[in-house]
């Protein structure tokens, strides 16, 4: 990340605020995307964390550690999008959405939807951890840097995320197994 | 069964799948909302080392020498006066209105008429002199400011001076603030805040009081410039991680920590029902002179009456989602493309803000006794209201108030009543209300209308009844929905008629909010 792009965002230089956005939207939309599980979610929370880390960016104090600290605001928007979507404003998806749907090394559909599934049953907190560990490949002290909290938080949430995640693998091969059997 | 390597490989190849890119037009709705989203700036605006040029810097810091000399020289030699702030233990004494003497700094003339600080920019040296808040600051006061500092105006509820040494971390500040929300660990401001402490001066005490891993002292009483209030003393750690933040104002202005030793003294002062903080903070590099300027500045305040003064609305953008809202008036400043006011009793709770949609709950909006009230730029209606999957009605909901009416009335599966003109919080309009289905069983989603971002104003629960007003607001096509149920208690429809009331909806300049 260029630095004198954040240093000029940070006293009002729009332009250089828009090129930090085309460095780093699309990763932070691909982010929020897999926690979110929906388009229009991460659409929104994308949106609110661009416009929350303009107005934060006075307030970083190392313009080096930029990237890390944009992956906490955005997990905060997610966080406030997940709720929000809640009641007052239900997710109406009316219209067909443009998710890919991969075709390759994750073969078994039934894979992907037990996936699907046990994913949207952690909170955001764990989805957070495990999309910018698995997705991003971020080192677990990163994720820890990234979200402000404790390294060992970090580890029991990845590590209940993944047991949930397991279990919902297991959960479908089970029958499989017994069907294979029979 | 699975092995952890397998999960971990299967994961992964799950999460490979999926957007990678931003679309445009999100980034163009970014872009286009900066102009009317002012940025935060820290209290120490340590942004500013990065336009000083180094010339300046070393000017500054040679002015910065010779006044520590001469500082110097008058505190050794010259006649010491007892200017420390009140022990928190004990009951500060009244303040007195008394310019200062010390510091050997060129003192305001006596009787002057107190100049314009309207009249200089954020950062700009002040003269030495009083001064009056006569900018958007909601309270009109005089306080008198030595040599050496500058202005410091972050938002137009936060107003004050800071010392110029050096130009990189200002050492010393004085400042008045009215405080909205508090961080209850300001050593962790993503888990510990911030929250709204509630409206009075013993709220706001009681909020510093129990901030977290803080040294504070207890709220004692005080008065100063003929205003009661509370007496509070904050040291903060040193040893966080990030910048910490004490609290936040409803524009956005916070008071984030400087370096070593940074130490608070506030006032917090009921003046005319408008809650202000006087604040005396410094850091370790502070000179004695400037801490003892920054008392004096404090002891200079006079206020003048504040006829009619009513306390600023609140951010209703900065209220955190799903908590219960402070009994007060709040604005919807940012987002939503229609700056609305409202006055919510206790017991409502924040319910979100989008570009589309902003609501606010009791009980959830459940049934059988919730209720709400919201406001929305519709996109969209079901054909039926029970049945949203079967498509939208076509052809599609026109831009007027007109078309949005007579789709609402065409709406399946509930009972509308027919529009009529209405003009309300000055705008023209319809009104109609809505009855949705007693059972909701055999629903999909049930639902009165999208907004723009594919979600919208779902049905809550069975024979769930609204009031809709569609308002053009110079425009801009705004719906204000209120909704109940049957069994929702008589206290809260009552509660509801008074928050109609008080609403209050005015346009907003390029669809974003207000500059402050």
């Amino acid at each position: 990340m260029d630095t004198s792009l954040v240093l000029r965002a940070q006293d009002g230089d729009e332009e250089a605020f828009a090129s930090l956005c085309l460095g780093v939207g699309g990763r932070l939309h691909a982010v929020a995307h897999r926690i979110l599980r929906d388009l229009d979610l991460a659409e929104d929370a994308t949106q609110q964390a661009l416009l929350a880390i303009w107005q934060d960016l006075p307030q970083l104090r190392d313009p080096a550690r930029f990237e890390a600290w944009s992956y906490r605001l955005l997990v905060r928007a997610c966080y406030a999008e997940g709720r929000r979507t809640r009641r007052w404003a239900p997710n109406l998806r009316l219209l067909p959405t443009d998710e890919q749907v991969a075709t390759d090394s994750l073969s078994p559909v039934v894979d992907r939807d037990q996936l699907e599934r046990g994913f949207r049953r952690l909170s955001i907190d764990h989805r957070a951890v495990v999309v910018l560990h698995h997705y991003l490949d971020m080192p677990l002290e990163k994720v820890a840097e990234s979200l402000g909290i404790p390294i060992g938080t970090v580890r029991s949430r990845l590590h209940y995320a993944m047991r949930g995640l397991r279990a919902a693998l297991d959960a479908d091969a089970r029958p499989r197994a017994r069907e294979a059997a029979q | 069964m699975s092995s952890d390597r397998d999960t971990t490989r299967i994961v992964r190849s799950w999460l490979d799948e999926g957007v990678t890119t931003l679309p445009d037009r999100v980034l163009d709705q970014v872009l286009d909302q900066l102009p009317a989203t002012p940025q935060r700036r820290p209290w120490w605006q340590a942004w500013r080392k990065h336009l000083m040029s180094n010339t300046l810097k070393l000017a500054m810091a040679a002015g910065v020498f010779l006044l520590a000399v001469a500082i110097g020289f008058g505190l050794y030699f010259g006649p010491r006066q007892n200017v420390a702030a009140p022990p928190p233990e004990a009951s500060p004494p009244e303040a007195s209105p008394t310019a200062p003497t010390e510091t050997g700094s060129p003192q305001p003339t006596a009787g002057a008429s107190p100049r314009s600080l309207r009249g200089f920019t954020d950062g700009e040296h002040l003269p030495a002199g009083t001064y009056l808040t006569d900018t958007a600051f909601p309270l009109r006061l005089t306080f008198t400011v030595p040599d050496g500092w500058e202005k410091w105006e972050p938002a137009s509820d936060a107003l004050g001076v800071l010392t110029v040494d050096g130009g990189v971390e200002p050492h010393a500040g004085f400042a008045l603030w009215i405080i909205d929300q508090v961080y209850r660990d300001p050593c962790d401001v993503r888990l510990g805040g911030p929250y709204d402490p509630g409206p009075t001066v013993d709220d706001l005490a009681e909020a510093f009081r129990t901030m977290y891993r803080h040294e504070r002292s207890t709220p004692v009483e005080v008065s100063l410039a003929g205003h009661h209030g509370k007496y509070v003393e904050i040291a903060l750690r040193d040893d966080c991680d990030d910048g910490q933040i004490l609290w936040k104002t409803s524009l956005g202005a916070e008071r984030e920590n400087v370096g070593t030793g940074d130490k608070n003294q506030l006032w917090i002062l009921d003046v005319d029902g408008t809650r202000l903080v006087v604040m005396a903070a410094h850091n370790d590099a502070a000179t004695e002179a400037q801490r003892a300027q920054l008392i004096q500045m404090v002891e200079s305040i006079q206020i003048e009456a504040q006829p009619g003064a009513r306390p600023s609305p609140r951010s209703f953008a900065n209220a955190p989602p799903e908590v219960a809202l402070a009994p007060g008036t709040y604005v919807i400043d940012r987002m939503f493309p229609a700056n609305v006011t409202f006055t919510v009793p206790a017991g409502w709770a924040h319910w979100g803000v989008t570009s589309d949609s902003a609501g606010v709950l009791k009980r959830e909006g459940d049934p059988p006794d919730g209720a709400g009230f919201g406001f929305f730029i519709v996109d969209n209606v079901p054909g039926d209201a029970c049945r949203k999957h079967l498509g939208l009605q076509d052809p599609p909901v026109g831009p007027t108030v007109d078309d949005l009416a007579a789709a609402l009335v065409k709406l399946d599966g509930v009972e509308s009543s027919t529009p009529i003109d209405v003009n309300f919080a000055g705008h023209e309009g319809k009104y109609l209300e809505l009855t949705g289905p007693e059972d909701l069983s055999n629903c999909v989603d049930p639902s009165w209308w999208l907004t723009s971002d594919r979600s919208g104003r779902g049905i809550f629960g069975p024979s769930e009844q609204d009031r809709v007003w569609i308002l053009d607001v110079e425009g801009t096509r705004v719906v204000f929905n209120v909704m109940h149920y049957p069994d929702t208690p008589a206290s809260d429809l009552a509660e509801l008629d008074s928050i109609i009331q008080s609403v209050r909806i005015e346009p907003t300049p390029r669809g974003g909010f207000e500059e402050d």
